[in-house]
């Protein structure tokens, strides 16, 4: 696991804050009166929900652009002249990569991928890359695992060529960043599934709508931390440099670059584990690989075959994560030396470069010439799809009924009432809510204008009660999800072997397609909105538990140590000391449960969840453009939301830049995440433009 | 900026590596489909035929006999593509695809109305042969236990046996892909039954639910159509509606909610781009041949769900079958040679 970079100025911003003044119970009990009496005056006075004169028929421009795209795509020049040969032309660069890759043969490929990983990363990178692609030769999954690394490779190229330039433009002109923020989180939380259409319309199938698909949701990371690393390079370190007589442009390739590259870098890893977190979505455009191998799986019910196939997407990720994460910490380690160490040596880079060379051309030939094979020998691959549906088979008979009871419960205590509450309020009441909230966190007025408004929007849209349904689901799963990760969050970080064993799970929730493990979760908690909120679960723990355990492990053992020399018993010391001080931490994991319960609305819809996720869903073949506007809305919840928990995360006004954020960037493990990283680069840019607002 | 130069260094290194030797010729060619050596093949090799492949298995088993007879006895070249239905009409629009076997007329009447009334670049491709017929469904061991269960008059009573958690008081009836157009709830609430509509979300979750209840021999009632692998792997009895009557259709078209009897059958259909005919004429006129009865489909896809691959499946199928193919391929030899110079 990486280090973070500026051990001092860390340390330092999580001593102010210190003790956040909290406000006496009394105050809170008096809030939360107002709150319950607020509420049941609005049920009894007022009728709930949305009223229908003030919506408007929002899908209508979408579904008009839809129709005129079919009736012009054969004459209009920009079809003829421009889409067209673009689609044609990427399409082709794809299959030439893919052809490439195959005709390497195996044995070039596995020893490619270790010899990059090795000049890369170390040796130790290298053994993982290699045996990484092996295992994805012995699981059968050869070929499509080489189309999914062709259509990854080619659109994290795109991605970062897109993403760098952007980013360092958005470092210099904060206004160009104030208006690319909620295009960047509309390009994350609207599912994909909601520009299918108009993808496919534009860009017909194939590689072309796969990729600019997979750029669109890569793309942010690479942007945002490309923009935080520059800005946080030091004015006094810019200054010395312009007093020196450097030009900007000088100023930005010898001072700010270098110094932003962990940054970057970390964009990079990011940026890789997006795209790979969108592979599934790809097959639905008519993409093959490892992301067909699951959906097709998924047709027939066949569990162990989706599984086998998301696995090959889990080593892609953790491979594709540690060589690049490796990548950026060696680099840090040793920026500017000629030489590698090698099992202690120290060696000339070029020496290693010429072997690494040298080996990846002796195994191709090897491949071609002498075993004269280029897929992975049938012989040497097994499968573990029969032993996996055994598995799920017994699971089911035997869980079964827990399960299900489980399920009644949280559908009758928790999800039908809070519905119930949520469409029988009336509407102007919830979006008062949210504004009080915005407010209560914030103490911003614009943003609690904005929170009314966009609530609002959701309703004039036409969605609101489906919306509702949406948003209880969300706030059970987090609440859900927030009980379970804190405490876990503690003991691994009062526990070194609880942190060992909990990793390789945390990786694996977080890169297993949710796709695959649809079937078991529908078997056990019966088709409805339950198996949804566990799906939510699964992804959303990670990074909550991850950051909690972060939070504490961070802070300063003199004060631990403080503590305990005044008597304080272990309890007494995570209650008043580490817990408070882990604070920014934990609610940065909330923001990011949130937001990721969010992410995977759509995943509940496949499953019975309804909500927005069904009516994306319900879009896709009879009526795009409500699929397009349920997208929005989503973006508009997940929009207002996040804005609330990051205010709630800096309890002072000015909370520094956000250190353990930062920290968090480096600990999070292969996440397909709009990172803690990525969160954390939104929460500087929020403390360090005070007075601004959304959008 | 040493950094820099070494990446590219070793970019350089790798890249030409690959390139050295990706050139020099190797062992893949695989055995092509030439060498059949029935003398009346034609030559269309130059030509490649796309075909869809929808998402189920009926649809892998048609395009899977159509891929081995204009492969064997036409001479072309076939690929094929898995892709969700929703993209097949543009990507039929754009030339991506040639042409696709299988549509379900019911779910894609606006389709028809763009692409396909509309000259929006795809032609009508003639009928499949194959019948489908969307209705509700139950396990068919629910009927010792509830024979009255065979027709829609047995959900009046036994609307409770379907309660979830997900439908509350009133029975659950268990639609799948959101995206396909159904009238259950109409139905439901103009025949006066206690049924509410529950969305799975997605086919495979609505199987799931089945695969579940089965096992547990539980109650499910479902929206669910023929033909489907489903039906071979369980026992299922189509819940018997109101006859579908001209009150229904209209009521399909202009009123939905009014909608109050069994679904119509689906008389599934092909369709081509419009430039098929052109580009590959015998295909062209094999494709619109093509048809053959549900018992051929479910035959093949049985197999395939069996494990069997589908070019295996198919395969038995021709061998078994010759009777049925062969005035497709025959549609296919007199475009060939009424259309004078062969396309190359």
């Amino acid at each position: 696991m990486a280090v973070p970079v500026r051990e001092a100025e860390r340390t330092a911003d999580l001593n102010v804050v210190v003790h956040a003044p909290s406000a006496p119970w009394r105050r809170r009990v008096i809030w939360l009166g107002v709150v319950v009496l607020a509420a049941i005056l609005g049920i009894v006075l007022f009728s709930g929900g949305f009223p229908a004169k003030l919506t408007v028929d929002a899908a209508k421009p979408f579904n008009a652009f839809n129709d005129w795209v079919i009736t012009h795509q054969r004459t209009n020049p920009l079809f003829v002249h421009v889409l067209n040969p673009l689609s044609d032309g990427i399409n082709t660069s794809v299959k030439d990569l893919q052809l490439l890759l195959s005709r390497m043969t195996w044995l070039g490929i596995t020893v490619a991928a270790a010899a990059i990983a090795g000049v890369l990363a170390g040796w130790r990178m290298a053994l993982l890359a290699g045996i990484g692609f092996l295992l994805l030769g012995a699981l059968g999954l050869w070929n499509d695992s080489l189309i999914t690394l062709a259509l990854v490779l080619i659109s994290v190229g795109v991605a970062l060529v897109i993403g760098i330039p952007l980013g360092i433009l958005c470092a210099r002109h904060p206004a160009l960043e104030r208006i690319l923020r909620p295009i960047l989180d509309a390009m994350q939380t609207v599912p994909a599934f909601a520009y299918l259409v108009p993808l496919v319309l534009l860009f017909s199938i194939g590689a072309t709508p796969a990729l600019i698909a997979t750029v669109i949701f890569a793309l942010p990371p690479a942007i945002r931390l490309t923009s935080l690393g520059i800005r946080s390079v030091p004015d006094t370190t810019v200054e010395v440099g312009a007093a020196f007589g450097s030009t900007p442009r000088q100023i930005l390739r010898k001072v700010q670059l270098p110094i932003a590259k962990p940054s970057i870098m970390l964009g990079v890893n990011q940026t890789i584990m997006m795209a790979l977190g969108i592979i599934v979505i790809a097959a639905t455009v008519g993409y093959p690989g490892l992301g067909l191998s699951v959906y097709e799986a998924l047709q027939s019910l066949d569990v162990g075959k989706a599984l086998t196939a998301g696995l090959g997407i889990v080593i892609l990720a953790i491979v594709l994560d540690r060589v690049s994460s490796g990548w950026s910490q060696r680099d840090r380690v040793r920026r500017g030396s000629t030489t590698v160490r090698v099992f202690g040596r120290d060696v000339p880079r070029w020496a290693v470069l010429v072997v690494a060379g040298v080996a990846i051309a002796l195994a191709v030939v090897i491949g071609r010439q002498v075993i004269r094979q280029q897929d992975f020998p049938d012989a040497w691959t097994f499968s573990i799809a029969a032993a996996v549906n055994d598995v799920v088979s017994w699971i089911t008979r035997v869980f079964g009924g827990v399960t299900n009871a489980i399920t009644d419960i949280v559908v009758r205590f928790a999800l039908d009432p809070l519905r119930s509450l949520l469409l029988g309020l009336p509407w102007w009441l919830v979006c008062l809510g949210a504004a009080v909230a915005a407010w209560a966190a914030a103490r911003r007025i614009g943003l609690a204008i904005a929170s009314f408004l966009l609530f609002a929007a959701v309703g004039v849209m036409g969605m609101w009660d489906i919306a509702m349904d949406t948003l209880s689901q969300v706030i059970v799963a987090v609440v859900v999800c927030v009980a379970i990760a804190i405490p876990l969050g503690i003991w691994s970080a009062r526990n070194d072997r609880v942190q060992q064993a909990l990793r390789p799970f945390l990786d694996v929730m977080q890169t297993l397609p949710q796709f695959v493990y649809l079937v078991p979760v529908i078997a056990l908690f019966a088709v409805g909105r339950v198996p949804g909120v566990i799906a939510a679960l699964v992804y959303a723990l990670p990074p909550c538990i991850r950051l909690t355990d972060l939070g504490i492990r961070e802070v300063p053992a003199d004060r631990v140590e403080a503590a305990v020399s005044f008597g304080a018993t272990k309890n007494q010391v995570l209650r008043k000391v580490q817990l408070p001080l882990a604070r920014p931490a934990i609610l940065l994991g909330v923001n990011q449960t949130i937001m990721m319960v969010l992410s995977v609305v759509i995943i509940a819809g496949l499953i019975g969840g309804g909500g927005l996720g069904l009516e994306v869903l319900r879009g896709i073949n009879h009526d795009p453009g409500r699929g397009v506007v349920a997208g929005i809305c989503i973006l508009l919840l997940a929009i207002v939301i996040d804005r609330i928990t990051q205010a709630l995360g800096q309890p002072t006004t000015r909370r520094g830049s956000g250190g353990s954020g930062r920290a968090a960037g480096w600990l999070f493990g292969p996440s397909r995440v709009r990172g803690a990283a990525v969160q954390e680069g939104v929460s500087e840019m929020e403390s360090e433009d005070e007075g601004k607002e959304l959008g | 900026m040493r950094k820099a130069r070494t990446t590219i260094l070793v970019g350089a290194v790798t890249v030409l590596a690959m390139v050295g030797v990706a050139c020099s010729n190797v062992s893949s060619s695989t055995s092509g489909p030439g060498g059949s050596g029935s003398a009346s093949v034609p030559d269309n090799s130059g030509t490649t035929i796309t075909l869809a492949i929808s998402p189920w298995q009926g649809s892998a088993a048609n395009v899977a006999v159509a891929k081995a007879l204009l492969e064997d006895k036409l001479g072309y070249t076939v690929a094929t593509t898995n892709i969700d239905e929703y993209a097949q009409f543009p990507a039929i629009a754009k030339d991506t695809i040639d042409a696709t076997l299988e549509i379900w007329p019911s779910g894609h009447a606006a389709d028809y109305k763009k692409y396909i009334a509309g000259n929006n670049g795809i032609v009508d491709g003639g009928k499949l042969g194959v019948i489908g017929q969307i209705g509700w469904y139950i396990p068919t061991y629910m009927l010792t236990a509830h024979p009255e269960l065979a027709t829609w008059q047995g959900l009046k009573t036994d609307a409770g046996l379907f309660k979830t958690a997900e439908s509350g008081s009133a029975g659950q009836i268990l639609d799948g892909d959101p995206s396909y157009v159904t009238f259950d709830q109409a139905i439901a609430d103009n025949l006066g039954l206690n049924l509410k509509v529950v969305y799975a979300g997605s086919e495979a979750a609505e199987l799931t639910a089945l695969k579940t209840a089965y096992a547990k021999q539980a109650p499910i009632l479902m929206y669910f159509w023929k033909p489907h692998w489903a039906q071979k792997k369980y026992d299922l009895t189509n819940v018997q509606l109101p006859a579908v009557t001209a009150a229904c259709t209209s009521a399909a078209a202009n009123n939905p909610s009014a909608y109050a009897c069994a679904y119509p059958e689906d008389d599934l259909y092909k369709a081509f781009s419009d430039k098929l005919q052109a580009k590959a004429p015998a295909a062209f006129a094999f494709l619109s041949a093509m048809s053959y009865t549900n018992d051929d489909q479910d035959g093949i896809a049985l197999d395939i769900n069996n494990g069997m691959t589908p070019a295996a499946a198919a395969q038995k199928w021709i061998d078994a079958n010759p009777s049925v193919w062969q005035p497709w391929v025959d549609a296919g030899l007199a475009a060939q040679s009424g259309s004078a110079a062969p396309s190359s």
